[in-house]
């Protein structure tokens, strides 16, 4: 199907091809022959390429052919209008015949005075051609760009122009005119890497090879592609390859630590958990604070639709909030383009403020069909249990507490110590965390296509279990399914897109690591009789492995981009999306799991429904021409957008006959609770950009938009963004080039743009009642929100710098940049105190933020020979934010957290001063001889700031090693931060019945068991609220580990394989640090993140 | 020039296209399971909605504790009549060690002023409604007398408080604490108001009696006379009630006193869907091995042999061969029905009030038959006192056997009398320092101020000792 060869490729021009199997049918008294012309593109699909002297021919002429066979009725017509013609591969060359034909009078050609040139772009490797692509004469600067078919026409040619040609993506190229013009038909420039094929009718065909430079990899950006080489705004971009490596359910955990300002941490190990993520820092002080996700121009929501209707009592079991993204198959996307800065993320409008992440799914490529088989297994761990007292300790530490405080332990005060087996101690955490996780990941993926239409049709299926005992899971089932279409002459194409993922998660009632640290040694899970044990007030663990947690999501998103060509250079499109996130959980607690003292004993469930809907419609004009020197493209559109929240139900009930029965709320006796709500959310926009790239080296940047949002009030729904950019490439210049030769690539460029957040509850401006839940003698409403009709926009303006520099043939490519956003008119949730009757109002607060850092990237080709190669890449973000002003903060309950002049977000407390007589004290910043709450700079208090919210820095380290067919990836990732420690997230005092961390009693707590006794008033009221219980949480982590060895091309051939491989990967394989507690990146006492390892093959066939 | 007038053709179509249709695509419905305010009190079918609305979430508040469960539990182990078994975490009122941090009080202050609010927007809402001017004083006067409920346990329980009369969250929301006698006075105001116009029958809400009538406002404002030392008007006020046989009467089986429409029921809150919350709270359930709330020892003594009370509104679960009495008032939990209401205003307080408010006038014979009747109900004999110091002590001592865990009777109790032997400190101080030692001081009679509120509200002021 595809002529590769060049050999073959002459053959055909000789041989006038064998497009015998086509066949015309045209009838008609007037046709024009580029009516004739386009008929037969349209029934052939061929591509008919001839000069501009036939195609403009306005005579007309009789035409008749009924299912006539192609070369029949090319030679009727060559005969007919003394033409001749030429078969190659799919295209059809004609021009006109020399010999004059005895039947028609000849026709005066008048030669034009300079020459003109006709032509064709195409990829080198995928004969496809190449669209938009920028011809420019060097000298005047006049040209043109190449039409959906790859075709263009220069007019006024001189001897000595040279043509420049530059894509994105493609190596640029000069072709000096006066080469092409002396080449004979039929023949082939090559030389520099340039490849041109002279037709017959004086056209040629230039082929363009792909850019193995970084800088000229394709990078998504808003609303189309662009490099590095070329871009002015702060992107970066994250291929598919770095993505498969690491076995993760959830795509954002690859992300961690490779994208410079992109920070993520997890917030626990279980599987489906959520991922904080923000990037360049927190821009507001409330609003919400997530970047604006976009997969294929859908708008995704990244906000666990378990809060839907804000109960916090439907997380679902040990995961906690389900975290959406979970719900994308990493294994369907073909790249992730994280959008940084001001230029490239203020076409989003007054979404963009948090930054915008865009995910584009994988594509079929024109070829064979091929199969693709990916598998693997592996097993999870956590590694880092942290050490509790052992039953000697423990029991030495309670008598010791008992003899302080003179009290006699008792039945109720100790059944520790009276009651329970006191020579058996149990290792709870090993019990209960300690198992292993399994995991499997299967996907098969066919794809394959013609230039005109092709496909990809992938599935994946996944499995997890947990470290929890029991038959515990996360089932993933993802289906992918892409086609693109594009009419056979390149004008007409459309791309659809369509994905649906099942989730499935079965887990315990929940993680279990903070219940069974606190569990005493020696307590006894199981009375004699086989019951749970319910005494000493602790949560029996086992209690959370009788109940469950159903989580079910189902999420389809499905994408469809039409676009038309209406005359070269300029195109129409409409992108049209929708996406529908559904999620159940159903959470049940049978009669045997619950504890006797605080329920009635009865089996309880709860179900919850909750679904966010998105319709997106994004029609677009997208217009590129070349313009003096430069080339000029030009976009407008407009978005209109609705999402509708809804949790139709939540319920919970008791009261089940039985416990099998507890699937449904049928089987209840008793609805204990019941709610449901619906939001709604509408947008809408026009947005237009103009990129001028002037010179290849002097680039500009413009957007602007103007949105509006349902989420405000009538009369503040519309506001104004935009930008604007600007790039120099100085190692274009000429100058440049002589004077430092060794500097291969050189880029400044700066950013400026105004972007909004409206991420506010919807109906913020309406005061309204809701339903109360309970019935009094009749159903009841009660005000639910307070209103403020006037509040409007919060904007953030962004500054970006950046330098870019290649050296060595870009061997180095390394980029420094430094950014700073200050987001005024703050849009918070302003507390208010409850006498109010409210917690909080939506309102603007004068309060200025800013947010700005330093961030580097350096990427190395290290070593770079036929067996062996070495890359390396390396990113550090040195994030800070800072509250610069903020009138009338001592008046507003932000007084309470806020400093001018420092970051937000910190943690205050009191400073620890150590111990006295076993009893903590803590600095009395204001000398007033009491402890009080309260920031010492602002409220006069005794808390100071106690540590960050955010790293000091972070980042990440890679390293790709290949030799022969083996790879050898390693990724280290490293923070600089201060977080809350084991103490300070799981609270007892020392003494109390509950198990301790093995070090408090050798730092000297002095044991108690009188609760606001003086040592445990000191311990809980000043110590577990100071810096005491903040620990270094820097870490380096050996994030993953990839060896992977693919199968020599003639082996996988003998085995009838296109490709085949085989690999071992690990995640998370040790971490250094000094943090004390089970994990620096999740913090306190919830499951770590697990050290996994996971072995597979892929093959092709 | 043809191919570019296309393309600007495009464009302005494209351009003009959205930005006239803007505004009527962000147009949104208002939410599906809400109802926009100014539209509640424009029918009186709604209007009741509200109104049930107020009482619904004074009874069930959600997230949180309702007053009446809150006040009973919480003060219960602030006193000296109970404990927990089973937790530790309410040792802080046990032990009288609260801390600003507290979640508890921070609950317990959120619950009161979300009354107050809800209060306060059905009086705003009903003053700009064109509804019928009969209907609105009614709802007004409930309104005003749900919010004089409320502020009566803010001053007890928190001493000083803000006075917020009004819905405009962004001035009430800095509203310093008013003395406790402005608050008070304000209360007075609300009662007297409502009484006046308030219905003197049941007949308005099917017979029950779960929303106030003139007899609450009564009722309650007795209780509030009472306490500012108003003898007289107190005696009058729980006259007023007790001369009702046809509507209130003591109960003579004590099982009964606190179901449903029980006829000692002056006002009764409908708690939850099944039954009460202090059942659940105080009741272990039939399968716990362990008590959950225990008598201490000095209240379980004070019962007089005999005393008819300690067999019905006890109860006892034997834990390692060890009895515990523990609050048994309520005793139908969840999953039962809605047995059992809870008693806010009963009649044999009204019959207490005025015996100490006629032994605070001299009235000692008419003080010892108030007590009486109380006394005979529990099946006890009349009493012995006749003179000032032993009615005082009958007093203390008849109220803490009928009152015991019930809306903190005995802690209000406690904190506004003097003290016997020491009329220079509080009954509160004698008897909780005899009983919990140094871990007792004068200023925990107050809960203190939530640190939450101060963060949020700047102009609160803590109360001492905090």
């Amino acid at each position: 199907m595809r002529l590769t060869g060049m050999l073959l490729f002459v053959a055909f021009i000789t041989a006038y091809g064998n497009g015998v199997a086509q066949r015309v049918t045209i009838s008609g008294k007037a046709f024009t022959l580029k009516q004739v012309f386009t008929i037969i593109e349209k029934q052939t699909g061929y591509v008919v390429l001839t000069n501009n002297e036939l195609s403009a021919q306005s005579k007309t002429f009789p035409v008749s052919a009924t299912d006539m066979p192609l070369k029949t009725f090319l030679d009727k017509l060559s005969g007919d209008q003394s033409l001749k013609y030429i078969i190659q591969d799919k295209t059809i060359v004609l021009s006109r015949n020399t010999s004059p034909s005895p039947n028609t009078p000849t026709i005066m050609i008048l030669a034009p005075e300079k020459p003109s040139l006709s032509g064709q772009l195409l990829d080198e490797k995928t004969r496809e051609p190449v669209i938009g692509v920028t011809i420019r004469m060097k000298h005047s600067g006049q040209g043109t760009t190449s039409d959906a078919s790859g075709r263009f026409f220069l007019r006024d040619l001189t001897e000595e122009a040279v043509l420049s040609i530059s894509s994105v993506g493609y190596a640029p190229l000069e072709v000096p005119y006066k080469k092409v013009a002396a080449l004979p038909a039929g023949d082939t420039y090559a030389a520099n890497g340039i490849r041109i094929f002279k037709l017959n009718t004086g056209g040629i065909v230039i082929y363009l090879a792909r850019s193995t430079s970084n800088l000229d990899e394709s990078v998504v950006v808003a609303y189309g592609t662009t490099t590095q080489r070329f871009n002015t705004g702060s992107v970066v971009s994250v291929k598919a390859e770095e993505i498969e490596k690491q076995p993760v359910s959830n795509v954002l955990a690859a992300l961690e630590g490779h994208v410079a300002g992109l920070f993520i941490s997890q917030s626990n190990g279980a599987p489906g958990s959520q991922m904080k993520i923000s990037i360049r820092e927190q821009q507001s002080i409330t609003s919400g604070k997530l970047p604006l996700f976009i997969i294929d121009g859908v708008p995704f929501v990244e906000t666990p639709i378990n809060l839907v209707g804000g109960s916090t009592s439907q997380a679902s079991g040990a995961t906690g909030y389900v975290d959406p993204m979970n719900s994308i198959n990493p294994a369907d996307i073909e790249s992730i383009s994280v959008l940084k800065d001001g230029d490239a993320t203020a076409i989003y409008g007054s979404r963009g403020a948090n930054g915008v992440v865009l995910i584009t799914t994988k594509k079929g490529k024109a070829g064979d069909t091929r199969f693709d088989v990916n598998a693997y297994t592996g097993a999870g761990r956590v590694t880092n249990m942290v050490p509790m007292m052992n039953l000697q300790q423990y029991l030495a530490m309670r008598h010791a507490a008992f003899a302080n405080d003179n009290v006699q332990p008792d039945h109720s005060n100790a059944p520790d110590l009276t009651l329970w087996d006191t020579t058996r101690g149990t290792d709870f955490l090993k019990k209960y965390i300690g198992n292993t996780a399994y995991q499997t990941e299967v996907t098969g993926a066919l794809s394959g296509g013609s230039p005109y239409l092709r496909y990809r049709f992938s599935n994946t299926w996944r499995h997890e279990s947990t470290v929890f005992p029991g038959d515990w899971g996360y089932n993933r089932y993802a289906s992918h399914l892409s086609v693109d279409n594009t009419s056979r002459n390149g004008k007409f194409s459309v791309t659809a897109t369509a994905m649906y993922t099942k989730e499935s998660n079965n887990q315990a009632a929940s993680d279990l690591t903070s219940t069974v640290v606190k569990l005493s040694p020696d307590y006894p899970v199981y009375n004699n009789d086989g019951t749970l044990n319910w005494t000493g007030g602790f949560t029996n663990p086992e209690s959370y492995l009788i109940q469950s947690s159903k989580f079910k999501s189902d999420n389809l998103l499905a994408n469809a981009a039409l676009r038309y060509t209406i005359i070269p250079g300029l195109n129409a499109k409409v992108s049209i999306g929708y996406n529908k996130i559904s999620q159940s959980t159903e959470n049940y607690q049978p009669k045997a799991s619950l504890n006797p003292n605080s329920g009635s004993g009865q089996s309880m469930a709860s179900y919850s429904s909750n679904y966010i809907e998105s319709y997106i419609v994004e029609p677009q004009l997208d217009y590129t021409r070349a313009l003096g020197r430069g080339r000029l493209n030009v976009l407008l559109g407009g978005t209109w957008q609705q999402s509708n929240y809804a949790q139709p139900y939540y319920i919970t009930a008791s009261g089940f006959s039985n416990d099998r029965l507890m699937s449904s709320w049928v089987a209840a006796s008793t609805i204990l609770f019941k709610s449901s709500s619906f939001t709604e959310y509408k947008y809408v926009s026009a947005f237009g950009r103009l990129n001028y790239v002037l010179n290849d080296r002097y680039l500009f940047n413009f957007t602007g938009r103007r949105d509006g949002s349902s989420r405000f009030g009538p009369g503040r729904q519309f506001g104004n963004f935009g930008s604007v950019g600007a790039g120099w490439i100085f190692s274009s210049e000429p100058w440049m080039k002589t004077t430092l030769p060794w500097l291969s690539y050189g880029k400044i460029r700066g950013s400026y743009g105004t972007i909004g957040n409206d991420q506010i509850q919807d109906y913020g401006y309406l005061s309204t009642y809701g339903n109360t839940f309970y019935s009094y003698n009749g159903a009841g409403i009660y005000p639910v929100r307070s209103a403020n009709p006037d509040y409007g926009w919060e904007s953030s303006r962004k500054v970006d710098i950046a330098l870019e520099i290649g050296l060595l043939k870009d061997h180095i490519l390394f980029t420094a940049s430094w950014f700073s956003s200050r987001t005024g008119n703050q849009l918070v949730n302003i507390p208010l105190s409850s006498q109010s009757g409210f917690s909080s109002y939506t309102g603007n607060m004068p309060a200025l933020l800013q947010s700005s850092g330093w961030e580097f990237e350096l990427k190395t080709t290290n070593v770079s020979l036929q067996q062996f190669s070495w890359n390396s890449s390396f990113n550090i973000t040195f994030p800070r934010n800072k509250l610069l002003s903020f009138p009338g903060l001592s008046s507003t309950a932000y007084a309470y957290v806020f400093i001018v002049g420092e970051p937000i977000g910190n943690d205050n407390g009191f400073h620890y001063t150590g111990l006295k007589d076993g009893i903590a004290t803590v600095e009395d910043l204001n000398k007033d001889g009491k402890f009080t709450q309260g920031l010492h700079q602002t409220m006069n208090g005794d808390y100071n700031m106690i540590a960050r919210a955010s790293p000091d820095f972070y980042g990440g380290f890679s390293n790709t090693f290949r030799y022969g067919k083996f790879q050898l990836d390693v990724f280290m990732q490293f923070a600089k931060q201060t977080k809350q420690d084991f103490r300070g997230a799981t609270r007892g005092f020392p003494g109390a019945l509950a198990n301790q961390d093995a070090d408090i009693i050798k730092d000297g707590f002095k044991p108690t068991v009188t609760v606001g006794g003086p040592a445990a008033n000191a311990y809980q009221n000043y110590y577990l609220y100071s810096d005491g219980v903040y620990s270094n949480a820097a870490f380096v982590r050996l994030k993953n580990v990839n060896l992977s060895y693919e199968l020599p091309a003639s082996w996988a051939a003998a085995a009838k394989l296109k490709s085949a491989g085989a690999f071992i990967r690990a995640q998370n394989l040790f971490t250094i640090t000094s943090y004390f507690g089970f994990d620096p990146e999740t913090g306190g006492s919830v499951l770590p993140p697990l050290k996994q390892i996971a072995a597979g093959i892929h093959c092709s066939l | 020039m043809k191919k570019q007038l296309s393309i600007y053709t495009y464009i302005l179509l494209l351009a003009g296209t959205v930005i006239t249709s803007c505004k009527k695509l962000i147009e949104i419905d208002a939410p599906a399971d809400q109802l926009v305010t100014s539209s509640v009190f424009l029918d009186t079918l709604t209007a009741d909605a509200a109104l049930t609305g107020m009482y619904s979430r004074a009874a069930n508040p959600n997230p949180g504790t309702d007053m009446g469960t809150a006040t009973s539990m919480f003060n219960s182990m602030s006193a000296d009549e109970t404990y927990c078994y089973i937790y530790n975490f309410y040792d802080d009122f046990t032990n009288n060690a609260l801390t600003p941090q507290i979640y508890y009080v921070d609950a317990l202050w959120g619950t009161l002023y979300n009354n107050i609010f809800t209060a306060n927007s059905v009086i705003t809402g009903l003053s700009g409604s064109p509804l019928p001017e009969g209907y609105k004083t009614r709802c007004t006067a409930e309104a005003k007398f749900m919010r004089a409920l409320s502020y009566f346990y803010l001053v007890n329980e928190f001493g000083a408080a803000p006075l917020v009369m009004s819905t405009d969250v962004h001035n009430t929301t800095r509203q310093p604490r008013d003395s406790a006698n402005i608050v008070y006075d304000q209360i007075e105001k609300d009662l007297t108001e409502a009484q006046q116009v308030l219905p003197a029958t049941l007949d308005l809400y099917g017979g029950k009696r779960i929303r106030a009538t003139t007899w609450a406002a009564t009722a309650l404002l007795a209780r509030v006379y009472l306490y500012r030392g108003k003898w007289q008007q107190a005696e009058n006020m729980a006259t007023t009630v007790i001369n009702n046989p046809g509507l209130f009467r003591m109960k003579e089986d004590l099982s009964q006193v606190f179901l449903a429409n029980s006829e000692e029921g002056i006002l009764q809150f409908v708690n939850g869907i099944t039954s009460s919350w202090l059942a659940n709270n105080f009741v272990p359930f039939a399968a716990s091995p362990t008590p959950k709330f225990v008598l201490k020892d000095g209240l379980y003594t004070a019962f007089e042999t005999g005393d008819k009370r300690k067999d019905n509104w006890i109860g006892i679960k034997t834990y390692g061969g060890v009895d515990y009495p523990y609050p048994a008032k309520y005793r139908y939990m969840s999953g039962v029905g809605a047995v059992e209401y809870m008693q806010v205003l009963r009649l044999s307080e009204q019959y207490l009030i005025r015996a100490e408010a006629r032994m605070r006038q001299q009235h000692f014979t008419d003080a010892a038959a108030d007590i009486n009747i109380v006394r005979a109900r529990a099946g006890l004999s009349q009493t012995t006192a006749t003179d000032a110091p032993s009615l005082i002590t009958a007093i203390e001592k008849e109220r803490r056997t009928e009152f015991f865990c019930e809306w903190g009777q005995r802690w209000l109790d406690l904190k506004r009398w003097p003290g016997i032997a020491n009329t220079a400190v509080t009954r509160a101080d004698e008897v909780l320092s005899t009983l919990k030692g140094t871990m007792w001081q004068g200023t925990d009679a107050f809960y203190p101020i939530p640190q939450a509120q101060i963060n949020a509200n700047l102009n609160l002021s803590q109360n001492p000792g905090y």
